[in-house]
């Protein structure tokens, strides 16, 4: 039996954020994202971000997020962590490049989004490429959490300036 | 259509109880691959510590001999680094149990047929703390006794397993 069942995909160019809506039901507990292309547009490499959106569609903005990443970066031998009780956004992991000629991928993983009695929570592992001036991969590996129990069908992912191209796919853990 | 991981055996807790066991008389000994997933997971009491031991002939193997090392991802301060040799199981994460709080992990499994070498995880843990935080835990860990193994056991550091707690063990198809 099948155990990772693909459920959709979304394909986005020039646009400053994108929903992929009604992906999480009752059918699975937990779910896997993985993105091979995501390039920004007309800006410096900037974070992906995202946010959940709960039972009518709506994207959650309050401050019920929280996070812990380790960040390594091919050009410094230092991990650095970065880390947030009360954010408005669940860190995504990596770095959105400005350059087509440089790929990126992440993988996150969902865990109970569509449980109104849960917490929903992620795990994320990204490695991407940082287009400024300390060029160089960058790996993120993080948790997190969107700390309201409530039911959660969708989620966005955004930049916080200009916009970018994403290609992603959702898969159902049986 | 069949796929990679092909699911070996899954326990959700009905009633609470202080320990569950994957594999064991369900095990597989076709792959050389496994993975286990924890979903939902949730202690009768607060503020423990998950813990993991491995099954040989379907007993758990209670002597010292668990080594671990992994990075304690938090929101509220600086990661942990824990460690620990020749200890009596592996521990990996601090859970809570108030509303919405839970943990999730996918642990890999090496060489638990391969009775010549010692026996090999990875861990990667998601969850919410007793202190209104997000905490996990990512890292890898031994059991150092060159024997074959069929299985895990979960236990936490006080109380029961609640019910819901999900647990799944996969093969990974060679």
């Amino acid at each position: 039996m099948t155990n990772l069942q693909f459920i959709t995909s979304v394909s986005s160019t020039g646009t400053s954020s994108v929903d992929i809506t009604n992906i999480f039901s009752d059918k699975y507990d937990v779910y896997c994202i993985k993105s091979t292309t995501y390039e920004i547009v007309g800006s410096a490499s900037q974070n992906l971000y995202r946010r959940l959106l709960d039972s009518t569609g709506t994207v959650i903005s309050a401050t019920e997020y929280a996070s812990a990443t380790l960040e390594g970066r091919a050009w410094d031998s230092s991990l650095l962590e970065s880390r947030s009780n009360g954010q408005n956004y669940m860190a995504t992991g990596g770095y959105i490049n400005d350059d087509s000629t440089e790929g990126v991928g992440f993988v996150q993983y969902i865990y109970n989004p569509y449980n109104s009695s849960s917490f929903t929570f992620s795990k994320t592992q990204s490695s991407s490429w940082n287009n400024n001036s300390s060029r160089g991969l960058v790996m993120r590996k993080g948790i997190s959490v969107h700390k309201n129990a409530e039911q959660i069908t969708g989620i966005r992912y955004y930049v916080a300036s200009g916009t970018f191209s994403f290609k992603a796919s959702v898969y159902g853990v049986k | 259509m069949s796929g990679a991981l092909i699911k070996i055996d899954e326990v959700t807790v009905t009633s609470a109880v202080a320990t569950v066991e994957l594999g064991g008389a369900k095990w597989d000994s076709s792959y050389d691959v496994y993975v286990v997933n924890f979903n939902d997971l949730r202690p009768t009491t607060d503020n423990v510590l998950s813990r993991v031991r491995i099954l040989v002939s379907s007993s758990a193997d209670t002597s010292s001999n668990y080594d671990f090392a992994n990075k304690g991802l938090r929101s509220d301060s600086t990661f942990d680094n824990n460690s620990s040799t020749n200890g009596a199981y592996w521990e990996f994460d601090r859970s809570g149990n108030a509303t919405g709080e839970n943990t999730n992990a996918t642990l890999y499994l090496f060489n638990f047929n391969n009775a010549s070498e010692y026996n090999f995880i990875t861990n990667e843990f998601a969850g919410s703390s007793p202190f209104d935080l997000i905490y996990g835990s990512t890292g890898g860990a031994t059991h150092t006794v060159e024997q074959s193994a069929n299985g895990v056991q979960f236990f936490f550091s006080s109380g029961n397993i609640d019910t819901g707690s999900t647990f799944t063990l996969y093969g990974l198809k060679k």
